[in-house]
């Protein structure tokens, strides 16, 4: 790890932060690749199989999966009633693959309250509607401050609230898994679902950003 | 006690930074620690309570580089030498080409089977509650910057097994878990907003009935 402890990349370059993030020393690689080639030669761990949950978590679940909900949220009054009330029975609606396992709970930004998404202790996240937690998400710099600094951290996400706006940040700390419904932007009464759906983004559904304010 | 995962109310890291989306996997490397751990989850090699503890135990210089892949593949390898499949030199001798022998087939198990009876429910929504500043040396789920505050019960969130004794192995313990909000000037003082606040799921362990001033 010598050379490596220059943490020296530009703190507004996501692509070198994220590879720095990600990127083990040399040596830790190589045990890495070792221990995997020695497991599936042990029979402990098999190649396809994984393979396959790779690809589940590379192509069919992730941020789009919840963009998809929140725009059928914001286009059915009924849906979002009852994605408020069963987040699993709701999102079993749209065709994509289910949300079992940890409890899902949909938090709803409102004028009055900005809601947030951090694990102070590790990283947990929504996987089952939003796909596998970004870099950033995991990082120290996000995890002490979301908590004690929310609006210096959304500053620096670039969002400003206005003052009159509480914030609320839940810390994921057991087996509830948060995921934010944001407001819809003014001005958007002509789109369609599909239209909206690009709007959301993955920093809105965590609380970190908002949506874009027009289409794409 | 506590380790530096246990981020909450720290300072020092510099300003948040993002990353664009799209990407599930940055490096071969990332995607590859993500494969290994889901084949071992499955296969009961890894389990997350040992995994986030064997994690949360990593020397803090190590913790601290924060090369997440890094952070996950030496805190599932210390899982696998606790359960006898891999031992110190393996790997370095697989390199050279030979195998370790006589490793178990099928992970051992962690603790005996049963559980507990559910402890009952202490508490309703609206109580109000203080969190316990009780000494852990432990794994433990509790973020430090709430010990010893006093929040309101928002929501019951069912049975958990306690965390701190499934990482001790020390069986499963089933205990009601409730979200618990702060207002965030009252753990942070004046510098936080006055109407923002602060909500965690906290086990029935960590808390008591506050007493009313």
């Amino acid at each position: 790890m010598s050379a490596e402890h220059e943490h020296g990349h530009d703190h507004h370059d996501g692509h070198s932060h994220a590879e720095w993030h990600t990127t083990p020393p040399p040596e830790i690689e190589l045990r890495i690749k070792a221990m995997e080639s020695l497991l599936v030669e042990m029979g402990v761990i098999d190649p396809a199989m994984l393979d396959g949950i790779v690809d589940f978590y590379e192509r069919q679940v992730g941020p789009r999966n919840g963009a998809r909900i929140v725009a059928r949220a914001w286009a059915d009054p009924e849906f979002k009633a009852r994605l408020l009330a069963d987040p699993q029975g709701a999102v079993a609606e749209l065709g994509m693959p289910g949300i079992s396992g940890d409890h899902v709970v949909m938090v709803e930004n409102t004028p009055a309250t900005h809601n947030m998404i951090v694990c102070t202790l590790c990283s947990c996240y929504p996987w089952q509607t939003l796909g596998l937690p970004p870099v950033w998400f995991k990082s120290a710099a996000y995890r002490s401050r979301a908590v004690s600094h929310p609006r210096d951290v959304l500053r620096e996400f670039g969002v400003e609230l206005p003052p009159e706006t509480a914030i609320k940040v839940w810390d994921s700390t057991a087996d509830t898994r948060y995921m934010i419904l944001p407001m819809r932007p003014a001005g958007t009464d002509h789109l369609t679902e599909d239209q909206l759906a690009g709007l959301v983004t993955r920093d809105s559904m965590i609380g970190a950003g908002l949506p874009s304010a027009s289409a794409p | 006690m506590s380790s530096l995962h246990n981020l909450g109310g720290m300072q020092g890291f510099g300003p948040v930074w993002t990353t664009e989306e799209g990407t599930a996997f940055h490096t071969d490397a990332e995607r590859r620690v993500f494969r290994l751990m889901m084949g071992l989850m499955a296969g009961g090699w890894c389990d997350t309570d040992g995994f986030r503890a064997a994690v949360e135990q990593l020397p803090a210089q190590t913790y601290v580089r924060e090369c997440f892949p890094m952070n996950y593949f030496l805190g599932m390898e210390q899982q696998l030498q606790e359960r006898g499949l891999i031992e110190p030199g393996d790997l370095e001798a697989w390199m050279h080409g030979t195998k370790p022998a006589g490793r178990p087939t099928v992970p051992p198990p962690i603790m005996a089977d049963g559980s507990e009876p559910p402890e009952p429910a202490r508490f309703r929504v609206g109580d109000r509650v203080k969190v316990r500043a009780f000494d852990t040396q432990g794994h433990n789920r509790l973020p430090n910057y709430l010990r010893g505050q006093v929040g309101a019960i928002t929501a019951e969130r069912g049975l958990s097994d306690l965390p701190d004794a499934l990482a001790a192995r020390a069986g499963r313990k089933p205990r009601p878990v409730y979200t618990v909000e702060f207002m965030a000037r009252d753990v942070w003082g004046s510098h936080a907003s006055a109407g923002d606040r602060l909500s965690a799921e906290i086990f029935q362990d960590y808390i008591e009935m506050a007493v009313m001033e």
